[in-house]
């Protein structure tokens, strides 16, 4: 009886063992590996032979209609070097920023990348690549303005893009009860605004800002104070992780290869890109 | 069964035990990794914060110069001031502010640039404008002068276009990671900044270089999985060495990084435990030759051991009704049949003394109808006594109703002869006494024959024998004739 019962708890005991060791085992191979089966989103892509980027055509440099009408942009190139090695074509859909999450849920486009900026509540309901540029949110000013810095902002009117994470920033600061916040849709509106006096400064992003003041010819000026830093990423939905990845895995590449800086030269001159 | 289950059982102890060694090693070099780097980590974001700290205040003030029109003049003068305040500060790591304001180039520093020196190409330049609105820190180089690696440290004015610059050399970063390495157990202690330049390097020859753009090499593998991974600490294997790998993030997207080879701690853990493992399997097979040869022996014995059953058996067999007469007791009809094939083998294995009886009851019809069947069976049984009485060492068979049969072998074939006389006198005696109930007077004839050449079966002898006792019987019947009816009235 008691030799049964020791073989018993002998067996139960190397069972457990086997049991515990098996799951290190599965655990140490599946600890770096993200769920990506029952995904299709890049089979769709590759299937449907396209991937359409949702963006504002309104945000130099990163996406923007030139003068001959093209939709052209910093964004738009690395978009469509990663549509060429994956081998489909690139399909960029005009969004209005304000629902551009909704554009994204219903399918209407396959990720949103256009100057995207990462924010934890972004993060949580959206399933965003690796960030690949930083992002410095200014205040801009005009020549004549006596404003030299945020303190003087006070009973100011400023001027930020609906929908966007400037604008965010902007209500969560100490800034907001003391301004007066302009909303527009997009940013040369704003711009256009700032420069007629519509408004008394600009909240935007300094890639946006770059653009801005190097290719306008009036004088403008930059706040020595920043709102501090953003990174910039691409969205896709929660549950599509083989794109989203693949996306990732080919931006590696371009890193690799160069290609990323590259186009960063095209655009800002040099290599700000941060991709990994 | 069981034993499977105490070698799997003895395998995962010893496997779980070494994970669980393997892993308290692994842990115990990242936290000393981890002390390092967080440490150093936090002296790199103290040197370059007093660096874009001096950038950031130089640049509030001019900002103001400018935003209040202030003359070129004034900015200069501001500047060189501001600079020798700054290369106070940093304890001489700069020669001094420098930068585009406006229209002009400034520089404190003392060196003069020639006439093809264009500063809106220069990457402090360049990378301060894609950087409006923080301090842009360039690509390192190296000072032809000092050897040591120098950076730039650039901002943006407020205009967009005046951009003022200062160059740290990061000498004492380096000195730093050297005095890490010096008193920590690894073996490599480096930093590299966001593109993987190697800022500092336990081992001066390495810096500078950029391990990403190198292929092969063991910074390259490093890079490699510093991309892949967000990990703290990790395993790195290259050239048949294994490493630890444990970074920690600076400012600036700029990493420190420990590198600790494992191999030989991990190597002889992991001998040791190969060894175990296959000092067990060679107990384990031992044990398994020694139970199969034991089981071979018990095979055996167990064959043994049939036989021996086997035959208890048969002897068993004998005593079982079918191969026993009823009545007497001796041997059956069948009985004999068995022992024609022993015999058939005695002779045919050389064994030939052999001697068979043939015996047949005389006046057994006449008592069983005078006397009735009861006297007649006791009389066969006495009959039977005789016989059994004289040859002790030899099977006897009842064949038939009064038919007997012997078989002798070894002391009784031997003592026949004498035998055969014993029993017939005695038989004779028997018969004489008159005065008895004729169930009592035994009289038998008997005939015997011996094994001849030529004889191939019991059958054969038994039919000499048959004759003999043929003889024996027309003798008896010269001798007394037919039972006397007068006798048995008497």
């Amino acid at each position: 009886m008691s030799g049964r019962r020791a073989f018993k708890l002998a067996a139960g005991f190397c069972t457990a063992a086997v049991f515990v060791f098996a799951g290190v085992f599965v655990y140490r191979n599946t600890e770096n590996k993200k769920d990506t089966q029952d995904d299709r989103s890049l089979d769709l892509v590759l299937e449907s032979n396209e991937l359409i980027i949702g963006l504002d055509t309104e945000f130099p440099p990163m996406g923007f209609v030139n003068e001959s009408g093209e939709i052209v942009g910093f964004d738009i190139d690395l978009a469509q070097e990663v549509c060429d090695r994956l081998g489909v074509e690139l399909v960029k859909q005009p969004l209005d920023w304000d629902y551009k999450e909704e554009y994204l849920y219903t399918g209407a486009i396959d990720c949103i990348w256009n100057g995207f900026s990462v924010t934890p509540e972004r993060a949580a309901e959206m399933n965003l690549s690796d960030p690949y540029l930083k992002n410095t949110l200014i205040f801009v000013v005009t020549e004549q303005s006596t404003i030299k810095n945020m303190s003087d902002l006070k009973g100011k009117t400023v001027g930020v893009q609906s929908g966007s994470s400037a604008k965010e920033a902007l209500e969560e600061s100490y800034l907001a009860s003391d301004i007066n916040i302009r909303f527009f849709d997009d940013n040369l509106e704003m711009t256009n605004e700032l420069k007629n006096n519509g408004i008394d400064a600009a909240f935007f992003d300094s890639i946006m800002a770059y653009y801005f003041l190097l290719s306008d010819n009036e004088q403008y000026y930059v706040l020595p104070d920043s709102l501090g830093e953003e990174e910039i990423a691409v969205a896709f939905r929660n549950d599509d992780y083989s794109l989203r990845n693949k996306v990732q895995e080919i931006l590696y590449e371009m890193k690799s290869d160069g290609t990323l800086a590259e186009i960063s030269k095209k655009w800002f001159g040099c290599d700000i890109t941060i991709v990994r | 069964m069981t034993m499977l289950f105490i070698t799997i059982l003895f395998v995962s102890m010893i496997t779980l035990f070494y994970y669980a060694l393997r892993n308290e090693t692994r842990q115990r070099i990242i936290k000393t990794g981890e002390l390092n780097t967080v440490r150093q980590a936090r002296q790199i974001d103290k040197y370059l914060s007093s660096g874009t700290d001096a950038i950031c205040l130089a640049c509030y003030s001019i900002d103001n110069m400018i935003r209040e029109g202030r003359s070129q003049e004034e900015i200069r003068n501001y500047i060189f001031n501001q600079s020798a305040a700054v290369v106070n500060i940093t304890s001489g790591n700069t020669k001094g502010l420098y930068g585009k304001i406006r229209e002009d180039y400034i520089t404190t520093t003392g060196w003069t640039p020639g006439p093809d020196f264009i500063p809106e190409e220069r990457p402090w330049y360049i990378d301060a404008r894609a950087n409006i609105g923080r301090v842009a820190v360039v690509d390192p180089y190296i000072d032809a002068n000092t050897g040591n690696v120098m950076i730039s440290l650039s901002k943006t004015l407020c205009d967009a276009k005046s951009v003022i610059a200062m160059d740290l050399s990061l000498d004492y970063l380096q000195k730093i990671t050297e005095d890490v390495a010096s008193y920590s157990e690894s073996d490599i202690e480096l930093i590299i900044d966001r593109r993987y330049n190697v800022i500092a390097h336990s081992d001066r020859t390495q810096i500078g270089e950029n391990y990403f753009a190198e292929t092969g090499t063991l910074g390259k593998e490093l890079v490699e999985k510093l991309r892949k991974t967000d990990a703290d600490s990790f395993s790195l294997k290259y050239n048949g060495e294994e490493y630890i790998v444990y970074r920690a993030p600076a400012a600036e997207d700029w990493e420190c990084i420990s590198v600790y080879n494992a191999t030989s701690v991990l190597g002889q853990m992991r001998k040791n435990f190969i060894f175990v493992i296959i000092a067990f399997f060679f107990v384990l097979c031992m044990q398994f030759v020694m139970a199969f040869n034991s089981s071979l022996e018990t095979k055996h014995m167990r064959k043994l051991e049939s036989d021996i059953l086997e035959k208890e058996n048969r002897i068993g067999e004998i005593s079982k009704v079918a191969f026993r007469d009823a009545l007497t007791g001796v041997g059956s009809h069948a009985a004999l049949d068995e022992m024609a094939d022993e015999i058939r083998n005695d002779i045919k294995n050389g064994n030939k003394s052999i001697a068979v009886l043939m015996m047949d009851i005389n006046n057994l019809k006449y008592i069983n109808d005078t006397c009735g069947h009861d006297k007649g069976d006791d009389y066969i049984c006495g009959c039977c006594k005789m016989i059994c009485d004289t040859f002790t060492h030899s099977p006897v068979f009842r064949i038939g109703g009064d038919e007997f049969v012997a078989v002798l072998r070894n002391t009784d074939y031997d003592n026949r002869a004498a035998l055969v006389e014993t029993l017939e006198s005695d038989l004779d005696v028997s018969y004489n006494q008159t005065d008895k109930d004729p169930w009592e007077r035994y009289s038998v004839s008997v005939g015997i024959s011996d094994y001849t050449d030529g004889d191939k079966t019991l059958d054969d002898i038994l039919k000499r024998a048959d004759n003999e006792m043929y003889i024996s019987k027309q003798k008896f019947r010269k001798k007394y004739g037919f039972y006397r009816k007068d006798e048995v009235n008497q």
